[in-house]
């Protein structure tokens, strides 16, 4: 039998020489001036995602999202006729917010608590108290002022823009079709949120690469995702798409499970980091998943420009949302879909993975602020991004396009 | 007082009834704040017999569980927060791991 051949430590850059091997300035990108430039250019400008389908089941199911970076407060609501659409949280009268509570069920639309103006959910403005004090008041044209929404895949996104330049559709580009019914029949099994002292691209940074995992992971989620042939877990293929990117992360087939994952395991409730290779071959991943088709294929990270990371699992996922409030503060918030619990081993499997992942990011979280203070402070000029971090070089590649632009 | 009821073949987790805890946030703090040899002796008790605990819940719907069922699903709950503690980190919770008091969680108790 031949050796194999020892792989490229070069392999995701070499299809793209063009974003060059140079340090990253880290003088101008992180500071509230640029911020300004990230907030009008970008999170003003492109496709957000912001919910999934599932959190709004029913008609009138609302919730409410607030984006500080446009000071704006976006309602989706499911309406009685079973549509989603995208509101801002505004009055049309003074202004005020009409919906108050994170999210809720309002059948009968949202009533603004200044003067009752009342809405339905598809934004028409039903009533206005005394209306004869306003005679020139339309209420027809008088609605709450929509906000372009758009699915993909059970996921809500909505535009900023009044007049969005490009659809969902043409925004996700190439990739958009190739994810069909991956994410159909899961439901919400957890989801963390947590605010963070650290700039939106400084989050995301920690989350798309595998380079930090024999180290920062080594007593979690190391053992998974790397193995005796691949000691770093270093990630095997890489896709840089026009403003969107993707990488394929190696399993460990070897892995020894621990004796809690053996019995979860053992009662076929497997929903896991540590994938269940024979259900993996047999369960038939959209084309788009695991795009390198690896026999060893444990999840995808898949970067949806600007701020949106989703990780495809065999059978359940992560998504991962930035939020920027500030040039130095982010929310992430994290959704853990997985399929329904059908019993309580199930949920307990539900369980376990919530709870590891939990503890996973919470290994990562720290490093980010203290990454913050230091660039604030000015000791560093430049940072260095290994073959391992083209998805950093990309994203800021792409940040740069949008702010260079007219 | 009223001791926890728990199904008959399990009564050898009364000792740890004190983890029958409904959300995860409870669950989480008192892994948090517990010493790492109690959640060790938690653990060892526990883990010869979880997966018949677990089979024996899998014969019960997750909306009509009898009381009893529900402390040792509850327990089991919890189980899975000593688990991590102790078969990876070692530790009831990594000293540099971010406060697990700024995170919000969303997650369905065991009602
Ligand atoms: S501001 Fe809403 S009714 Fe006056
Ligand atoms: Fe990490």
């Amino acid at each position: 039998m031949n050796k194999p051949t020892p792989a490229n430590p070069l392999r995701l850059s070499t299809d793209y020489p063009e974003l060059g091997t140079a340090p990253l300035d880290i003088t101008r990108r992180f500071t509230s001036d640029y911020f300004d430039l990230e907030r009008t250019k970008i999170f003003s400008k492109t496709w957000l995602w912001l919910a999934m389908a599932y959190d709004l089941p029913n008609p009138g199911d609302y919730v409410v999202k607030e984006l500080e970076h446009a000071k704006a407060s976006i309602i989706l609501v499911r309406g009685n006729d079973n549509q989603i659409r995208g509101f801002h949280n505004s009055c049309s009268h003074r202004t005020n917010r009409v919906a108050y509570a994170p999210s809720g069920n309002a059948p009968k639309g949202f009533t603004c608590r200044f003067h009752g103006w009342n809405y339905g959910t598809d934004g028409t403005l039903n009533f206005v108290p005394q209306d004869d004090l306003f005679p020139e008041l339309d209420l027809s044209c008088n609605g709450l002022t929509p906000v372009a929404t758009d699915l993909w895949e059970g996921s809500i996104f909505i535009n900023l823009d009044p007049e969005p330049e490009e659809t969902l559709a043409e925004f996700l580009g190439e990739f958009a079709n190739s994810y069909a019914g991956f994410f159909d029949g899961m439901e919400q099994a957890c989801a963390y949120s947590v605010e963070v002292n650290a700039n939106w691209k400084i989050c995301i940074d920690a989350f798309v690469e595998t380079y930090h995992f024999a180290f920062v992971h080594q007593s979690t989620a190391a053992g998974v995702l790397t193995s005796k042939d691949n000691p770093y877990g270093r990630l095997e293929i890489c896709r840089l798409y026009d403003k969107h990117r993707v990488v394929s992360a190696r399993a460990n087939t070897g892995y020894t499970p621990t004796p809690t994952e053996a019995v979860i395991a053992s009662l076929g409730m497997q929903q896991t980091l540590n994938p269940d290779f024979a259900q993996a071959a047999e369960n038939r991943l959209p084309e788009g998943i695991n795009p390198a088709k690896l026999n060893d294929w444990a999840t995808d990270i898949l970067v949806l420009f600007p701020g949106t990371v989703i990780y495809p699992w065999t059978g359940w996922f992560e998504i991962m949302n930035f939020i920027p409030v500030s040039h130095n503060k982010t929310r992430w918030e994290m959704r853990i879909g997985m399929q329904p619990a059908t019993n309580a081993g199930t949920w307990l499997s539900q369980e376990y993975n919530s709870t590891l992942i939990r503890d996973v990011v919470r290994q990562d979280w720290t490093n980010l602020e203290m990454i913050q203070q230091n660039i604030e402070s000015g000791a560093k000029k430049e940072m260095h991004l290994g073959d391992q971090e083209i998805m950093l070089r990309h994203q800021y590649d792409v940040v740069d396009r949008y702010i260079n632009s007219k | 007082m009223n001791p926890t009821p728990l199904p008959q073949a399990f009564e050898y987790l009364r000792p740890f009834d004190e983890w029958a805890l409904a959300s995860v946030q409870e669950r989480m703090h008192k892994r948090i704040d517990s010493d790492f040899d109690d959640l060790k002796r938690f653990y060892d008790t526990f883990l010869p017999n979880f997966k018949d605990a677990v089979s024996h819940l899998n014969n019960f719907s997750l909306e009509e569980m009898p009381d009893a069922e529900k402390n040792l699903f509850r327990i089991a709950a919890s189980f899975i927060e000593a688990a991590v503690a102790v078969e990876l980190l070692g530790v009831p919770d990594e000293p540099s791991a971010y406060p697990i008091d700024k995170i919000d969680v969303e997650r369905a108790s065991i009602r």
